[in-house]
């Protein structure tokens, strides 16, 4: 398979694409060397399961007796493993209360989604729209958290899978320097590909309340990964910045 | 457990990965405890490793166990469990040691963990745990000590070749070379092992 128009060096090329350790220059090479020879990309693949079994050579350390409990406690209390399903007795109950409760709706709303700021809530109380969305039975509510250096951010996604158009509230999620945004990304098992549901800043407190408008035959579902990227705002939709946030596990 | 649980299933430390992870998927959580049994020990010293902090890397464990449980994430057709555990437990515990590297990449890996292929048809998904790190530590140990050292920082620890020629005061043309010879010739050593 090895041809002669490849480069003396392909091999440790390719080791470095695997690795991610590539500089520009060289990262050039190698995207053009798989363009023009589609079979590197099964030496790639098996650099990178080469590398994955490094854990298999580390000193055995089994975890502490009670997190066998912890776990199998936690899954049990929680709903059923997830799969395609309408929603759960629990979560309607759930949704009846935010019915009954009339117009105390957006406060409960403010409180259930975490949100724990006084203008927040009379921008809730103003956002009609949202809690139409939130009659609805079907909608659901989705948990995000901070990762890395934004750990302490929190927010949730609303989504009525009837409607196109998705609710974020995020906290503690630092504004975004001068022409960058904060981009909602959903990634379905299986895909490489992301889609872009639109992005939103946050303000000097790190709140935001935004509302993003989505295709229809996109909205967010249990099975996807929901990620947050903070990006040029003038970009093209594809994910090139820092992770920092995504849907709970 | 229901009361109008199903009659038990033969005993599951004899059911394959599949098996028990569809078993899982009906809502058996005896699956997940066999599969915890299998793997926990695998997850847990790895998300260990990288963070060094037995409280954070029981937090992972968990969540990567209920995430199984929880969420639709992994695909047995696409790759064998033990590898899409160990992708994502690294994944999952990079993700909670970043703070020093801006850029994630997390969607390198997260395309690594929906793309991979495995190795479920390669011999090493056909033995037990304790002979697979058997092999994989004598591969380990036939590379020079200071590729060994590199590939593992470069691994466990997410850092770039510069904050690794940086921590070892070596400087970065040797640091990436080493890395990529290690990784070769331990692929080199492991052979007979992958496809």
């Amino acid at each position: 398979m090895i041809r002669p128009s490849l480069p003396e060096n392909w091999e440790e090329l390719i080791a470095g694409y695997a690795l991610d350790d590539l500089s520009p220059e060289e990262a050039e090479t190698v995207e053009r060397l798989l363009n023009e020879n589609p079979d590197l990309r099964g030496e790639v693949n098996q650099l990178q399961d080469v590398l994955d079994l490094l854990p298999y050579g580390l000193p055995q350390q089994e975890p502490p007796a009670h997190l066998r409990a912890a776990i199998l406690d936690a899954a049990q209390m929680g709903d059923r493993p997830a799969r395609p399903r309408p929603a759960s007795p629990q979560n309607r109950a759930r949704r009846r209360i935010w019915l009954e409760m009339g117009g105390a709706v957006a406060a409960f709303l403010a409180i259930a989604l975490g949100l724990d700021n006084y203008r927040l809530r009379q921008d809730l109380e103003n956002a009609d729209a949202v809690i139409q969305a939130l009659r609805q039975p079907e909608t659901e509510v989705y948990a995000l958290e901070g990762t890395g250096e934004t750990t302490a951010a929190s927010g949730r996604l609303v989504v009525n899978p009837n409607q196109d158009q998705i609710l974020v509230t995020v906290q503690n999620l630092p504004e975004p320097p001068a022409g960058q945004a904060y981009r909602l990304w959903g990634l379905t098992p299986g895909s490489t590909d992301p889609i872009y549901y639109g992005q939103f800043g946050t303000t000097a407190q790190g709140e935001t309340l935004a509302q993003l408008s989505i295709p229809r035959d996109a909205i967010p579902t249990e099975d996807i990964q929901l990620l947050i990227t903070l990006e040029s705002a003038t970009a093209p939709p594809v994910p090139e910045g820092p992770l920092v946030m995504q849907s709970s596990l | 457990m229901h009361p109008d649980s199903p009659k038990p299933e033969p005993s599951t430390s004899d059911q394959t990965d599949t098996d028990l992870f569809f078993a899982l998927k009906a809502g058996r959580v005896e699956a997940l405890g066999a599969l915890y049994d299998r793997y926990s020990s695998l997850v847990y010293g790895l998300a260990l490793r990288v963070l060094s902090n037995f409280e954070e890397a029981e937090d992972v464990t968990q969540e990567i166990f209920l995430s199984l449980w929880h969420k639709d994430i992994y695909n047995p057709t696409r790759g064998s469990l033990s590898s899409f555990l160990v992708t994502m437990t690294r994944s999952r515990s990079i993700d909670r040691l970043r703070s020093r590297n801006t850029k994630l990449k997390f969607l390198q890996r997260w395309k690594r963990i929906s793309t991979t292929e495995g190795l479920a048809a390669n011999p090493l998904e056909q033995v037990s745990m304790d002979e697979r790190s058997q092999i994989i530590r004598e591969a380990l140990a036939r590379l020079p000590d200071s590729e060994r050292q590199v590939l593992e920082i470069a691994y466990f620890e997410g850092l770039s070749q510069s904050e690794i020629a940086k921590r070892l005061d070596t400087p970065l043309g040797t640091v990436k070379t080493r890395t990529r010879q290690g990784l070769l010739k331990l692929r080199q050593n492991l052979r007979d092992f992958i496809q």
